[in-house]
């Protein structure tokens, strides 16, 4: 029969280390805020466009929207 | 924005954000299978350990891979544009997590399942950055499209994320080349070949898919990119068949029988004839019902071998502890033996005074019975140094003929004893052998005599035979004695291997004369064998040996 491969990853038995899990919080708390600033943005600010055919933009248009970070709204 | 909110498409309510009658049974056949068949693998592979980290990573790329098939789902269904902005920017993140975890799992599968460096882990997360800081702006998703099939009009991050998407891919790929090249043992190396081809296929699918929407392919084609899981599920259940790359056991039945009426299932919703809707409501429950047993019949079959190994490791550690045992003792009983034998010599040679003729006979007699013992303890203690592999040849040219003519000599006492005829009859010349006389004389040559002897009834025949051809030599021993069974002969030559009636003819035997004797004969380059009738009917021991 195949040799089975060790299942744990360290000899503690531990899944990780001190520092992954700093970097682990951190990691998943920046990606928790960058979804409620978009849910915040979106669903409470309604801060989005609805193109209409005389308005909607160019495929290189697009880079030319700049997102206002003060007021929190896109403009061109 | 409430103007904005009432001149959205005119589409129907979604029922849990998700169904719809605006969605074609094509968009949910291609979402609901890969979601099914991405959250069972990721619950199994979780379920079957908790401890180890390949598992848990596993499981978030398989939910990652879920909510990213929910919310595209939610973006064909939703006729609310709040609900399409917010998952349609969510979504981004939520790819790039799948991406990054594919990563992470080849890492580890590189890295003998061991966790990688923090520095590694920034590495990795420094993709993220721009998604972060960005996936709430307008340079992920600008707002909705006039046209309501296109959805939403994407920002730079998204042209960001496809690049990165790419890059990724070929991070995998020159990881998993380099590690392959690097590990020697082979099992590691399959499983990494396995699950790496896997990994990059449904990657690859993946980016393909995305690639047909910035190419404007159609949506449709896009929909054939989720179908990357179950071939990438497959991947996995092959390595756990074959490499045992996850800690899995009856994984492989269960999953199978489940995708499988899960396809049936799902025919359902393609199929609106009725016929066809009642004859694959009788297969989904077959198929059920037979899973239910094969899966029960495989877990008692994986127990059955997970015990079987249990008893095996037992057994090894058992007989190597009683061969320990064995080597010991006989070491000893050697000592006291050898220390008898000089004893019962020397009275018998008179080193200690004149004795009696009643107590010289019984002295040579003891001497008789204590040189069997250490003949019978030496025999032991050979076929363990045999087994241990401890054995040393001093190999010179002798006369084969000489020898088998000194160790006849030696046994004509006891043929005659049993009133038996030994003849010895060999061919014409030389027969020059290269190899350990003392070895072939004692274990081949005096063993087979000795055999017919012991096992010929009185007044029986013993012939001994030395023929040559070309390039070797063949000495044979013919007796009419007892012969040899078919069951016998299987483990003649094999440890300890007595006949069904050898101990009632000779009490002595310890079984592993014969053993030592194919030993001795095939580390000369030679063979050796038996050949008889059947029980009653003599038999014949025959050796071949090259000749220098």
């Amino acid at each position: 029969m195949p040799e089975q491969i060790p299942v744990t990853t360290k000899e503690s038995g531990a899944m990780f280390d001190k520092n992954s899990k700093i970097f682990f919080f951190i990691f998943f708390l920046s990606i928790a805020c960058s979804l409620a600033a978009t849910y915040y943005n979106i669903m409470v600010l309604k801060n989005f466009r609805i193109f209409t055919e005389e308005n909607v933009p160019e495929a290189t248009d697009v880079y030319y929207y700049v997102f206002d970070f003060i007021t929190g709204r896109n403009s061109n | 924005m409430e103007e904005a909110v009432s001149s959205a498409c005119e589409w129907y309510s979604a029922s849990l954000l998700i169904f719809s009658e605006n969605v074609g049974p094509l968009v949910y056949y291609a979402h609901l299978l890969p979601l099914i068949a991405s959250l069972l693998l990721g619950f199994f592979v979780i379920l079957a350990s908790r401890r180890a980290l390949v598992h848990w990573v596993l499981f978030f790329m398989t939910l990652m891979f879920s909510a990213w098939v929910y919310f595209d789902l939610i973006l064909w269904a939703s006729p609310s544009p709040e609900f399409v902005m917010f998952f349609w920017s969510s979504i981004v993140v939520i790819e790039l997590l799948i991406y990054t975890s594919c990563l992470y799992l080849v890492y580890l599968f590189c890295n003998d399942q061991k966790d990688v460096s923090i520095w590694t882990k920034l590495a990795i997360s420094a993709s993220f950055i721009p998604i972060i800081l960005f996936a709430h702006t307008g340079y992920n998703v600008l707002g909705l499209s006039p046209d309501c099939d296109e959805g939403a009009i994407e920002g730079p991050l998204i042209q960001y994320l496809y690049l990165i998407e790419v890059l990724l891919i070929f991070w995998i790929a020159f990881l998993a080349t380099r590690a392959y090249l690097k590990i020697t043992d082979s099992l590691k190396r399959k499983q990494l070949a396995v699950i790496s081809v896997g990994t990059i296929a449904f990657l690859l699918l993946f980016t393909a898919g995305n690639f047909t929407l910035i190419f404007s392919v159609g949506p449709l084609y896009d929909q054939y990119k989720l179908f990357g899981m179950p071939i990438f599920a497959g991947f996995v259940a092959y390595s756990v068949i074959r490499f045992r790359a996850f800690n899995l056991k009856v994984f492989t039945a269960q999953i199978l029988i489940v995708a499988s009426a899960l396809l049936i299932f799902s025919l359902l919703f393609l199929r609106t004839i009725d016929n066809v809707r009642i004859v694959t409501i009788f297969t989904f429950a077959l198929v059920c019902a037979l899973g239910y047993v094969l899966i029960k019949s495989v877990r008692r079959e994986i127990e059955q071998r997970e015990l079987i190994e249990k008893q095996e490791q037992e057994l090894e550690i058992a007989n190597r502890e009683q061969e320990s045992l064995l080597n010991f003792i006989s070491h000893e009983i050697k000592g006291y033996l050898t220390k008898s034998e000089a004893g019962f010599a020397a009275i018998a040679e008179g080193d200690y005074g004149a004795i009696s003729d009643s107590l010289k006979t019984m002295s040579r007699s003891a001497l008789g019975e204590v040189r069997k013992g250490v003949a019978t303890v030496m025999e032991i203690l050979d076929a363990s140094n045999f087994k241990k592999g401890t054995v040393s040849y001093a190999k010179k040219t002798f006369d084969f003929k000489a020898a088998t003519v000194s160790v006849i000599e030696e046994l004509k006492p006891s043929a005659a004893e049993r009133e038996l005829s030994l003849d010895f009859s060999p061919d014409e010349g030389v027969f020059t052998v290269t190899g350990d006389e003392d070895k072939l004389k004692q274990h081949a040559i005096r063993n087979l005599i000795d055999n017919s002897i012991k096992y010929t009834p009185t007044g029986g025949q013993v012939h001994v035979k030395l023929a040559c051809s070309p390039g070797k030599l063949r000495f044979s021993v013919e007796d009419n004695g007892v012969g040899i069974t078919p069951e016998d002969m299987k483990r003649l030559f094999t440890e300890g291997g007595h006949g069904k009636d050898s101990m009632r003819v000779n009490v002595h035997s310890t079984g592993y004369g014969l053993y030592i004797a194919k030993q001795i004969v095939e580390s000369h380059g030679g063979k050796i064998w038996a050949e008889s009738e059947g029980q009653g009917k003599g038999s014949r021991f025959i050796v071949e040996l090259p000749i220098t």
